[in-house]
């Protein structure tokens, strides 16, 4: 599926703003964001117009040395812009949280650029994912068989630790559970 | 041009220290490869699935981080809100608070929602795991009756997830664009 099918409702509000080639979900490059470069090579131009803009999107987390400096896909992505020349006035990233002290600063740390990459909070991503036909389901609390629902697929640290706590707990049984099925 | 590549040691997300020293036992005593699950997960993550979640009365929530700088939200958050069910949030410190601050309710009038404010991350998590064992310790026909004691705030949050919450970031994303031209 193509950024734009993935993310409807993020586009269609976008289009009306906005001209961009493409969104590029930043999560698909990994850490070092590979191959980023190669991609916004071909979109590289002398000027834009004043309505251009690099759209990223930036729903994942991301991985921090200290909590008080950007995390390492934003200075990645801020070298990468600074080695294409693209100025900062031409990109934002769409994102779940407010990072736009992180994109401040690493303006400053990174670049001599006049302005940094734009944040665009976007933290209603998800509610497009549940339809709107499920809108109207009841309480049912005759369903209810188990005490609790606790779903942990991927291991965590925080999730490892929950799970070991239950189980000494005794509590496993008491709930539907579910840790570590996938890697 | 030097990019990053991670070292998994090297970040803090997902790797803080635990000083408990039950919590260091339990961890211990757990085999690396420890898989289990005691139901069908094999659901699409963004299904709402209104059958499973609704068989449950509470939805612990782990959420994706936990150690973080941000708070963060994702579908497991919203998934016991759609549902029509309570939750206990395993999230970055405030993440309750953040929710109350968007508009949701919150179960503090059932139980001790303290956890939230805990700031040592294994502290946090002993914290939710006796509060799940407290709210577990009572019957299923006392949890049912619970249920139907807060529909009203369980309503609240449904109506407003799909309601005002989402007509408010629609319309902040409408604003950002335009200060964006504006500013730039």
């Amino acid at each position: 599926m193509t950024e734009e099918e993935l993310y409807p409702q993020l586009h269609s509000i976008l289009k009306q703003y906005f001209h961009y080639d493409r969104m590029f979900i930043l999560h698909r490059y990994g850490v070092g964001l590979d191959n980023l470069l190669n991609d916004l090579k071909p979109l590289c131009k002398h000027s834009y117009d004043n309505n251009y803009r690099f759209v990223f999107l930036h729903f994942d987390t991301d991985y921090h040395i200290t909590n008080d400096q950007p995390g390492l896909v934003m200075r990645n992505l801020q070298r990468i812009l600074k080695e294409l020349d693209i100025s900062n006035y031409f990109c934002m990233v769409v994102s779940q949280k407010d990072l736009q002290k992180d994109l401040d600063l690493l303006r400053v740390q990174e670049t001599t650029d006049c302005c940094s990459i734009y944040n665009l909070l976007y933290p209603i991503e998800d509610l497009y994912h549940y339809h709107d036909d499920e809108f109207d389901i009841e309480s049912n609390p005759t369903n209810v068989r188990h005490k609790y629902i606790c779903l942990n697929r991927v291991k965590r640290k925080h999730r490892t630790i929950l799970y070991a706590l239950f189980k000494a707990k005794n509590l496993l049984n008491k709930g539907l559970v579910s840790y570590g099925a996938k890697s | 041009m030097n990019l990053i590549k991670v070292l998994p040691d090297s970040v803090i997300n997902d790797s803080f220290l635990v000083r408990n020293s039950h919590v260091l036992t339990l961890l211990q005593k757990l085999d690396s490869d420890e898989v289990y699950n005691n139901f069908n997960d094999d659901n699409y993550v963004f299904d709402a699935n209104h059958k499973l979640h609704q068989s449950a009365f509470l939805q612990v929530v782990t959420e994706t981080v936990f150690e973080y700088p941000h708070n963060s939200y994702s579908e497991k958050t919203w998934k016991p809100i759609v549902n029509l069910r309570p939750f206990v949030l395993a999230g970055v410190p405030g993440s309750l608070k953040d929710l109350q601050d968007f508009g949701f309710k919150t179960f503090n009038n059932w139980w001790d929602e303290s956890y939230d404010n805990v700031i040592n991350s294994d502290e946090r998590l002993i914290a939710i795991a006796d509060l799940v064992q407290h709210i577990t310790s009572k019957p299923i026909e006392e949890l049912q009756k619970l249920l139907i004691d807060m529909g009203p705030i369980l309503e609240h949050n449904r109506n407003h997830y799909y309601g005002e919450f989402k007509q408010y970031w629609t319309d902040q994303i409408h604003t950002q664009c335009q200060q964006n031209l504006l500013t730039r």
